[in-house]
């Protein structure tokens, strides 16, 4: 895999911030750092309202980046565009149009130079991997809510975009429903390798369907808190994958993330305080001051790259 | 430079050091020679003799032993088996006194190497606490889990799952102290937001928990946790010093951990260590000349809190500089 496969999306140093009529703006997001590697699944979970859903939009090119950057393929993001789909929780078809003519608006647009055959063809593809072959001339009242959210997944999924962003795709589910439809982007993914980011409140979703796990912290403020790697080979299936003990470790892991979470604040980083503290613990009045070289101050020297400062000059 | 063993009584040595015992048990500081080869500095023994009289009279070619495996690679190493690396003899020594993991710090200037501090770990028993290296995995620019020591059977289920976590520039402990490349105490790991990786059941007994960042002239090389239990913590004091807004040569107290030693702490609270002429105490000579020290003379610690390291059964203390481009940014002080 080439360097630029492992970092076919990179999200460096993500802010958000919104005016606040009552003083400084509120990062919401501040310093979101995440590396997708080309074709990879990643789950985006944390609590509600923490940033979840404003970290994709800013990756759908849909929300503006206050500061920081989006890559995708080696192209800043700077607006939406056809090579990242989104999927919402609600599908958003338009209800004048069957599911064979929503897929269709989003072909056209996507192949324009494509025959009317062609056309055709790929729509039906499409239709038929996400399992709507004999509902392809119905309208979206006449489909279930899981059935209407398979016509908006082939919709993304139609435009061949590098990559898939879903927001809670399968939120108003029941869970039957839910995990028919885990299972069939999973399908499709296992086939079409679409690097994608899917936002789950489901702790379970977000181990069985995840080559990774981004667990993000409580905001304001929000970033990531750390990354869980998913080991289990695809293509996968959830009794292989619920039958595994490691599937109750990382499970376990990520619930006491969101618990530990819920218990500290932003607030609860240590008090500025000049004074020594109880219990034995003495913290200077700023934390993390302005000399402190930030980030970019220092590279990263990768583990065993013979590269390294040091390698060379010791024989 | 081992001076002033005269300050603590036998008796009172040992009454204390069984009150508390710490993780690290010893700490050793290799000095490159002009040959290419490591001879010994200075050593913090304690009451481990055996490993003490192991060191006497080595010199470690490059690849030889703990610190010779160190100079070789060009990084820090952590070794949890020490029988396949440690120089003939010093396996057993260490294992003779309750020491089963050890890491191997290398500390550059100017591109090379100079020295190598070697940190000890005790195991077995009641040991509960850990020492991880965290740098760059494969392709990814995210910190991942590379040589460990977890001691304990308390942290089991905690380093199976350390081995699938990764952490992205300013995330977790790790991540924090790579974006700011600053050393960082976290007093209690389970009540910190800093501190998020956490494993269900696995880790309860953690607190005290240390990123020291491991640089190479302005190159992170990695990130060294320590991390503490209730019952065997790291050391018994944590202390992170800096040099004055006011004053570069003067350094003042960033962060201090002292644990059940509350008094220490208070001893600690007006203090400050001069860098000038050489350095005064044990950070201020660390700062000085920029390279780690180890000590046994109380003084070391600031005469205003002799009495209470006394008191405490303090009998050993060590200085990391954190250098970025050769200035020393922070003093990283453990005491036990
Ligand atoms: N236009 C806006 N102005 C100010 N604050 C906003 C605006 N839009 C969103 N926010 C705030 O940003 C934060 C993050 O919102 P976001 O929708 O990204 O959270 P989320 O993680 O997706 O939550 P959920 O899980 O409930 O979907 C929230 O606290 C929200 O109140
Ligand atoms: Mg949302």
């Amino acid at each position: 895999m080439s360097n630029n496969d492992s970092r076919y999306v990179e999200i460096v140093n993500l802010v958000k911030a919104y005016p606040n009529p009552l003083g400084d703006a509120i990062k919401v997001v501040d310093g979101y750092n995440l590396t997708i590697k080309k074709g990879d699944l990643v789950t985006v979970i944390g609590h509600s309202g923490c940033g979840k859903s404003t970290v994709l939009m800013m990756l759908a090119g849909l929300n503006p980046i206050t500061s920081g950057d989006v890559v995708v393929d080696g192209r800043v993001v700077d607006g939406p565009g056809p090579d990242r789909a989104v999927v919402f929780q609600a599908p958003c078809l338009l209800p004048w149009l069957t599911s064979y003519g929503n897929v269709m608006l989003g072909v056209k647009r996507c192949y324009p130079h494509a025959s009317k055959k062609d056309r055709d063809d790929i729509v039906k593809y499409y239709l038929n991997l996400v399992g709507l072959a004999d509902s392809m001339h119905k309208y979206p009242r006449e489909m279930s809510g899981g059935m209407q959210q398979r016509v908006g997944i082939a919709r993304a999924i139609a435009l061949k975009p590098k990559m898939l962003l879903l927001d809670e795709p399968f939120g108003r589910l029941d869970s039957l429903t839910r995990m028919d439809l885990q299972d069939t982007i999973l399908d499709i993914l296992d086939k079409e390798k679409i690097t994608t980011m899917l936002i789950t409140h489901d702790v379970d979703e977000a181990v069985y369907m995840a080559d990774r796990i981004c667990m993000m912290t409580n905001g304001p403020e929000a970033r990531v808190g750390q990354v869980l790697n998913v080991p289990f080979e695809r293509p996968r299936t959830r009794a292989d994958v619920t039958s595994d003990d490691l599937f109750f470790d990382l499970r376990a892991s990520l619930i006491s993330f969101l618990e530990k979470n819920e218990k500290t604040r932003p607030g609860d980083q240590p008090a500025p305080a000049a004074q020594p503290l109880d219990q034995g613990v003495y913290e200077a009045p700023s934390l993390l001051d302005t000399h402190a070289p930030r980030g970019g101050g220092a590279d990263l020297v990768l583990a065993g790259s013979t590269s390294g400062p040091g390698q060379g000059t010791l024989n | 430079m081992f001076s002033d063993s005269h300050l603590l009584s036998p008796t009172t040595m040992t009454d204390l050091a069984t009150a508390t015992s710490t993780l690290l048990g010893a700490a050793e500081l290799w000095r490159l020679d002009t040959d290419g080869s490591l001879s010994l500095d200075t050593g913090l023994y304690g009451s481990h003799h055996a490993l003490r009289d192991s060191a006497a009279d080595l010199r470690l070619a490059s690849g030889q032993g703990l610190a010779g495996s160190a100079l070789a690679a060009g990084r820090p190493r952590l070794f949890d088996d020490l029988a396949s690396v440690a120089a003939p003899g010093r396996a057993q020594a260490a294992a003779h006194n309750g020491l089963s993991a050890a890491a191997a710090l290398p500390r550059f200037h100017g591109g090379k190497i100079t020295s190598v501090l070697v940190l000890f770990f005790r195991g077995g028993g009641d040991a509960c606490g850990g020492a991880e290296i965290w740098s760059a995995g494969e392709g990814r620019f995210e910190l991942a889990l590379g040589e460990c020591y977890h001691a304990g059977a308390c942290l089991e289920r905690f380093a199976r799952i350390s081995k699938y976590v990764n952490f992205p520039q300013g995330a977790g402990l790790p991540g924090r102290v790579w974006e700011h490349n600053c050393p960082e105490l976290v007093p209690d790991v389970n009540a910190s937001k800093t501190f998020l990786r956490s494993s269900g059941d696995g880790g309860r007994e953690l607190s005290v928990g240390l990123g020291l960042p491991l640089m190479a002239g302005r190159n992170l090389q990695a990130v060294l946790l320590l991390l503490s239990s209730q019952t065997t913590p790291m050391a018994r004091v944590h202390e992170i010093w800096e040099p004055s807004a006011d004053d570069a040569t003067t350094l003042v107290r960033r962060h201090g951990v002292y644990g059940s030693m509350p008094d220490f702490g208070h001893a600690s609270d007006d203090l400050s260590f001069s860098t000038r002429n050489g350095g005064e105490g044990l950070p201020g000579r660390a700062a000085a000349t920029a390279e780690p020290l180890l000590t046994e003379n109380l003084d070391d610690l600031g005469i205003a809190r002799r009495d209470a390291a006394r008191n405490a059964g303090l009998t050993s203390g060590m200085a990391i500089p954190t250098v970025i481009t050769d200035t020393v940014r922070y003093v990283t002080v453990l005491l036990w």
